[in-house]
């Protein structure tokens, strides 16, 4: 941010936190997802899983949204066997690490059949990129 | 009291003395030494020739240790405030000692004939103060506070009291405020999840001249110069010794480097750290930044490579080496004793063992040693458990530079 600008102070409305992003958009990228994620799942998981995780349609309150791309996800997580976990994990870059992880705590909540593997996609991803995944998962505002 | 800590190694009692480095871990004797003086220390800051240190051992009162080799010796008690001390920083040059409370209020401490007198600050504040620090020149202070404002405060030789201007525009508690090199530059770290940066430019404390180079909103106090985002409130903000590099840590477990701040500041670097998140940030070097926080060990983020990155934990394998000198206790006491100390140190008193670290719990400070570039040879830090810990920066950054060779 330049020095000289202090524009963005006067657009703070008195709501702490990041922006939204409109609807339409996010629905418009959740629809692209669930075709590119479709086409992959039966022949590349580990690929499949990536881009399921890109962009998750945080900047909304809409729950619906929400719930949408958490469909995709799950879809993929539950395509990928245990065997398979580590490597997928491994696959993974940072920011995706720390998507994934919300994902996991997502579906913790709403998933209750899909326990015992989140678990396991838990364990791994800890043992990968650490405590700081967690903390991340819990201390975002903008929740996926 | 001096005797050994019961969490002492157990080598030491042996009557061995702690050993040099040892393959890859990170074990010399002289790197840490670490003290356990209170219960539990909410502020402390060091004067000029780090012999004397200010603490406050969580309650309303400040102490004034003499540190003499591993001892620490208690020489005033100053209990001024009413509520529990948040902040506590000690002028190098003027000698003087500025403290802020939970009560609203802040102390500037002068020492007159052996004797610590106050004199009680106006913040004009209507919630705690939250942490305070002088300014490079110390003819100002700041001091930030969950009022949403940051109080600058300068002296007015008429009247002999100290003024107070307001820095609004935070929508939450201001966590941390710390001072460029050039006198003038604020920066603060609020709840509400952005670290700023302010100028603090005083008509009559500052010249006109120092404003040379700088952009222009800076010769207006208060003026919002430059404003960045975090995903978690952000708990601690630092300048570099040179003023290039501020950096901040948030409660997201990430710290956060924007180079050139005073230019563009367009180079930010956001350091997704493994760990749990950092309490307080501080530059040893330029290229060198020690964070401290939830893990109980201080961490190094370096430039050495080229941009910033988490180097590694400096507290590995446990450097605990205490009072190395001292016979250590081995009976049926001091087993008991651990148990009351655990329950101290940790909340606990299930869990007898001690943590591999040298800190029981989270580190809540660092303060660096500075020589007069703004450079540290040394660093201390101070945390929930109580302990004081002084490390020895320059020969850990032997050690590693040793280490990556290997």
């Amino acid at each position: 941010r330049k020095c000289t600008k202090a524009g963005n102070m006067a657009d703070d409305s008195g709501d702490i936190g990041p922006k939204t992003v409109p609807d339409e958009e996010l629905l418009a990228q959740i629809k692209e997802r669930e075709s590119k994620v479709s086409s992959l799942i039966s022949s590349n998981t580990k690929e499949a899983l990536i881009a399921s995780l890109q962009n998750p349609p945080v900047a909304t309150k809409n729950q619906e949204i929400k719930d949408a791309n958490a469909k995709i996800v799950f879809k993929v997580l539950a395509a990928i066997k245990e065997m398979e976990i580590k490597g997928a994990v491994a696959a993974l870059s940072p920011d995706d690490s720390d998507v994934l992880m919300k994902y996991v705590y997502k579906g913790l909540e709403t998933q209750p059949k899909m326990s015992p593997s989140l678990l396991k996609w838990h364990a791994a991803i800890t043992a990968k990129d650490g405590l700081g995944t967690i903390t991340r998962a819990l201390v975002e505002r903008q929740t996926v | 009291s001096p005797h050994l800590p019961a969490y002492a190694p157990a080598s030491l009692s042996r009557g061995r003395r702690l050993h040099r480095a040892v393959g890859n871990t990170l074990r010399p004797v002289s790197m840490a030494n670490a003290k356990r003086i209170v219960d539990c220390i909410s502020a402390h800051s060091w004067n000029a020739d780090q012999s004397l240190v200010a603490l406050c051992p969580n309650n309303s009162e400040v102490h004034i240790y003499r540190k003499d080799g591993t001892n620490y010796k208690r020489e005033h008690v100053l209990t001024d405030h009413d509520q529990v001390v948040t902040a506590i920083d000690w002028a190098p040059k003027t000698n003087r000692i500025v403290t802020c409370s939970q009560d609203r209020n802040a102390y500037v401490w002068k020492l007159e004939n052996g004797q610590w007198k106050p004199t009680l600050v106006i913040l004009r504040l209507n919630r705690a103060a939250t942490d305070v620090r002088w300014s490079p020149n110390e003819d100002k202070f700041a001091v930030a506070s969950g009022a949403k404002v940051i109080s600058v405060c300068y002296y007015e030789e008429e009247n002999d009291w100290w003024v107070s201007k307001i820095i609004k525009k935070h929508k939450s508690t201001v966590n941390a405020v710390t001072w460029h090199p050039n006198n003038i530059f604020v920066a603060s770290g609020s709840s509400d999840f952005k670290a700023r940066v302010f100028s603090g430019f005083v008509k009559g404390i500052d010249s006109k001249d120092s404003l040379q180079g700088l952009p222009e909103g800076a010769a207006k106090f208060g003026e919002p110069l430059a404003e960045y985002e975090s995903k978690g409130w952000v708990h601690s903000v630092a300048f570099s010794p040179d003023g290039k590099a501020l950096a901040f840590c948030g409660h997201d477990a990430t710290v956060s480097i924007v180079d050139d701040v005073l230019g563009s500041g367009e180079s930010r670097t956001v350091l997704r750290l493994p760990l749990l998140p950092l309490v307080n940030v501080a530059f040893v070097a330029n290229d060198a930044l020690i964070g401290v926080g939830h893990d109980n060990t201080p961490i190094l983020v370096s430039k050495k490579g080229g941009s910033w990155a988490f180097v590694k934990k400096l507290d590995e394998k446990g450097l605990a080496d205490g009072d190395s000198s001292g016979p250590a206790k081995t009976s049926a006491v001091s087993s008991a004793f651990a148990k009351f100390q655990a329950q101290a140190t940790q909340g606990s008193d299930k869990k007898t063992e001690k943590l591999e670290t040298v800190h029981q719990n989270c580190i809540t400070n660092i303060v660096p040693f500075r020589a007069s570039d703004g450079k540290a040879s040394k660093f201390s830090t101070s945390g929930l458990d109580g302990i004081i810990c002084v490390w020895d920066w320059q020969t850990i950054e032997q050690k590693l530079a040793g280490m990556s060779v290997n």
